[in-house]
């Protein structure tokens, strides 16, 4: 790899390099997930004089997108790179190229989808927003068409004013003559017809971030509705430096579920995802903690070593990448546990939970560089 | 072709970095007002001007 340096310790502690013509590298060149070489030194006459056990790994500047990522494969990222160090990108709409940061804020265990676990992974956040706002997930008003209450779903009343769970079983007659309209859905609850699913495993948000071009957002389960501006939209990756997508890869993110859901913990495997309460190192009775473990930039940021709680932080506003003086409310990835609702940061850096996943707003993605 | 460097160490804090990028986008922002009514004093000066010599 250009420009990285291995400097070899032998095993008695000498530093000093051999004539190369004499040394024999196992292996030549570094593939991910390479996290040793062995170096050993023989003689003309092809006698082993020194085997090492090196060994130490130096990767100097400049850090390309690629050798990030490999100093990443390695687990040694957090020797070379800060919390607060940034990572320059673009972010392009059209033939208009914005400036792109992304912010490393914390290093941790990486899993890949085949299982692979990498460490001291960097996890970056963009320093901006992105440039349009977009729903968590649309209000789901799926209209019932069936004749009779179907077993494994819920139908929800609407008369012009209010939802209302109609109590039904299998088999018995829907009243359609008694509402506006009447829903259809998988789960006991009117929030996701009334207000948009505040789940992350079935956002649409989650679908947005994770893909490029159009036709990014698909039918998840039996009673979905597509964003009404689903087919207008881009996915987000769309607008992503080619360079850094090339090394990024989805990684395992769990997320609580809402309590109607299930309160089960979701895992998704995720190129982008907004951080979660937690990871924002806040706390609240309706914020998960299992929502991964807080980041050391966020600690530094808020000023604590413990979780603070949610509230209105001046450090936490942030600003469009195409209008770098409009600060911009953005999407949190923990879902209201017990209620319905989405956690959110507010253009006056306000953490609330926002009663309707169905809003749109704009979104902090981050990533884990790997 | 040139390795390109995409990576800035940590120069300031969190909390003094995002001090910056806010002041940044407060004095940005109060450019774009200085110079809105820079406009539009050079605007009253045309029209002062034609006036004179009309």
């Amino acid at each position: 790899m250009t420009g990285m340096v291995a400097t070899i310790t032998w095993s008695d502690g000498d530093t000093s390099t051999p004539d190369n013509s004499a040394l024999s590298v196992s292996p030549s060149i570094l593939e991910y997930g390479d996290t040793s070489v062995t170096v050993t030194y023989n003689d003309h006459n092809d006698h082993v004089l020194r085997a090492l056990q090196p060994v130490s790994v130096t990767f100097a500047p400049p850090y390309t997108w690629s050798k990030l990522v490999h100093m990443s494969r390695l687990g040694v990222a957090n020797q070379f790179l800060d919390i607060g160090g940034v990572i320059s990108s673009t972010y392009t709409v059209g033939n208009k190229e914005y400036t792109c940061p992304w912010i490393v804020v914390g290093f941790r265990d990486a899993e890949l989808e085949s299982g692979e676990i990498y460490h001291n992974v960097p996890v970056l956040q963009m320093q901006y927003t992105s440039h349009e706002p977009i729903v968590f997930d649309p209000k789901e008003e799926f209209v019932s068409e069936d004749a009779i209450a179907q077993d494994g779903f819920y139908y929800v009343g609407y008369n012009g004013t209010n939802y209302t769970i109609l109590r039904l079983n299998a088999g018995d007659t829907i009243p359609y003559g008694s509402y506006v309209n009447v829903y259809k859905t998988k789960w006991n609850s009117t929030n996701p017809v009334q207000y948009g699913l505040n789940d992350w495993k079935m956002s649409f948000m989650r679908q947005y971030l994770n893909n490029s071009g159009t036709g990014w957002a698909q039918l998840q389960h039996e009673c979905d509705v597509l964003p009404a501006n689903a087919s207008s939209m881009t996915g987000f990756m769309t607008y992503i430096d080619p360079e850094m997508l090339e090394v990024l890869h989805p990684t395992k993110v769990q997320t609580h579920q809402p309590s109607y859901i299930g309160g089960g913990i979701d895992t998704t495997y995720d190129i982008f995802f907004p951080l979660s309460v937690s990871e924002m190192n806040m706390s609240n009775a309706s914020a998960s903690s299992d929502d991964g473990a807080p980041t050391d930039y966020y600690k530094e940021l808020l000023g604590s070593n413990t979780k603070v709680s949610t509230g209105t932080y001046d450090v936490l506003k942030r600003y469009s990448v195409a209008n770098t003086t409009a600060s911009q409310i953005y999407w949190n990835r923990s879902a209201s546990i017990d209620s319905l609702g989405v956690w959110v940061v507010s253009s006056s850096g306000f953490v609330h939970n926002h009663y309707s996943p169905s809003d749109s707003l704009y979104q902090c993605p981050a990533c884990m560089l790997i | 072709m040139e390795d390109k460097n995409v990576y800035t160490p940590r120069t300031l804090s969190p909390t003094e970095r995002v001090a910056f990028d806010n002041l940044k986008a407060e004095n940005t922002e109060l450019r774009q007002i200085v110079k809105e009514q820079a406009d539009a004093l050079m605007e009253l000066a045309e029209i002062i001007s034609e006036v004179g010599n009309g």
